[in-house]
């Protein structure tokens, strides 16, 4: 049994035991069994597979670090999806990426509409420069 | 009477319209600064595990890794990144920073630049001449996405490797509770490398220095992160506390300007009094 567990910047995504894990990355594939010796490598663009018993979960990453020793399995990645099968993981990822693209291009015009407004009604009330 | 009833009304007036925005901002950063604590909480896990596994890879006796990132240079030129807000009403928020910063860069015997993080850092820098790599001040929203956090760092790391800074220093507001934040420098890069309690043998699938090229800069953008979000912490909580004490200051100005207000009000009613028993008399 390994005990996986896949962090990103928001927080723990998923942890769970299990049989397997395959890791795929640019530059190959490889799996850890049960009391594979300590294991560090890198994912930039990928996923990796978690098989317990019949049932696989796949997890689509953009930049991860996968590390192995003891039996547990930390997943680091700077963005990750879970989902039942690989394509779904991946659409996922990308629908993810591509909404938090949109919501911070969104937000920062926001931002300048505001500002530019402020900046606007300072001079009408006559009120000084704001730094 | 020291000043008439009308003016002291207008002043009750607009200090309590005062303690009502300075209430409002206050309540404001509190919902602002919960959010941001618990965001930190979630990147606290991630963080622990990155520097974990870097912190075993850099220390590994025996691997022959190297990396720029990892190389000690001699210093000749600096960058610095100030980490403020871009608006003001903070306490010493800001000013802590720019205050360190401002003491430091007195001896320094090597080249400074400096990168602004908020306005007020921007126009500081601006103020004193002091070198800016970044035209504008650079903005980060009060929720900091990982997106922001690469725009910031991609151009200073990149300054680094190319050898033309030997060191980068960040300069910003650590979030120890809601009431004290402390200015805290960080040196991102060239990393430091931490001890490690228990040297894990690793494997490295695909090479050690593979391993390596990949995760520090990774390592870095999520040191940015993670200070980034103390910052943004820092900052609610100090305008929190600060608009607390602005509502407390304007409240205890209205108690005694109403105490004012009303011997104004005691005193014209006298002379009325004196006015109305002086022209009797002066009948009789």
């Amino acid at each position: 049994m390994l005990r996986v567990s896949i962090a990103t910047p928001t927080g723990e995504i998923y942890s769970s035991d299990i049989d397997m894990i395959l890791i795929k990355s640019s530059a190959g594939e490889y799996a850890i069994l049960e009391s594979h010796i300590p294991i560090v490598s890198t994912i930039d663009k990928g996923y990796v597979k978690l098989r317990t018993g019949d049932n696989e979960k796949f997890v689509a990453i953009n930049s991860g670090v996968v590390e192995q020793s003891t039996n547990i399995v930390t997943v680091i990645a700077q963005e990750a999806a879970v989902a039942d099968s690989l394509a779904e993981a991946e659409a996922k990822l990308e629908e993810l990426h591509q909404s938090m693209i949109e919501e911070n291009k969104r937000k920062a015009r926001d931002f300048a509409i505001s500002e530019k407004d402020l900046h606007q009604n300072i001079k009408k009330a006559k009120a000084g420069d704001l730094i | 009477m020291a000043a008439s009833m009308k003016d002291i009304k207008a002043r009750i007036d607009a200090t309590r319209k005062t303690s009502q925005i300075t209430k409002a901002m206050n309540m404001v950063s509190a919902s602002k600064m919960k959010r941001a604590e618990k965001t930190i909480t979630q990147f606290a896990v991630y963080m622990d595990k990155i520097e974990e596994v870097v912190s075993n890879i850099t220390s590994s006796n025996g691997i022959d890794v190297d990396h720029p990132m990892l190389d000690k240079r001699e210093v000749k030129k600096a960058a610095y990144v100030l980490v403020t807000s871009d608006r003001g009403l903070a306490g010493a928020y800001n000013s802590s920073v720019l205050k360190q910063f401002a003491s430091d860069h007195k001896d320094f015997d090597h080249e400074a630049v400096v990168v602004t993080v908020g306005n007020k850092a921007h126009g500081y820098a601006l103020s004193n001449n002091y070198k800016i790599i970044n035209a504008n001040s650079i903005h980060v929203k009060d929720d900091v996405t990982f997106h922001e956090v690469r725009e910031i760092c991609n151009k200073v790391v990149q300054m680094y490797m190319d050898g033309e800074i030997d060191k980068i220093v960040l300069y910003y507001n650590h979030y120890v509770n809601t009431l004290t934040q402390e200015v805290t420098k960080k040196t991102l890069l060239p990393i430091e490398s931490k001890e490690v309690k228990q040297l894990s043998l690793y494997e490295f699938e695909g090479g050690a220095q593979s391993i390596i090229d990949n995760v520090l800069p990774m390592y870095v953008e999520d040191i940015v992160y993670g200070i980034l979000l103390d910052a943004k912490a820092s900052e609610h909580a100090s305008r929190m506390t600060a608009m607390k004490s602005a509502t407390d200051n304007a409240l205890e100005l209205i108690d005694t300007l109403q105490l004012y207000y009303n011997r104004a009000r005691q005193a014209s009613i006298t002379l009325e009094l004196t006015d109305i028993i002086g022209g009797a008399n002066a009948v009789e």
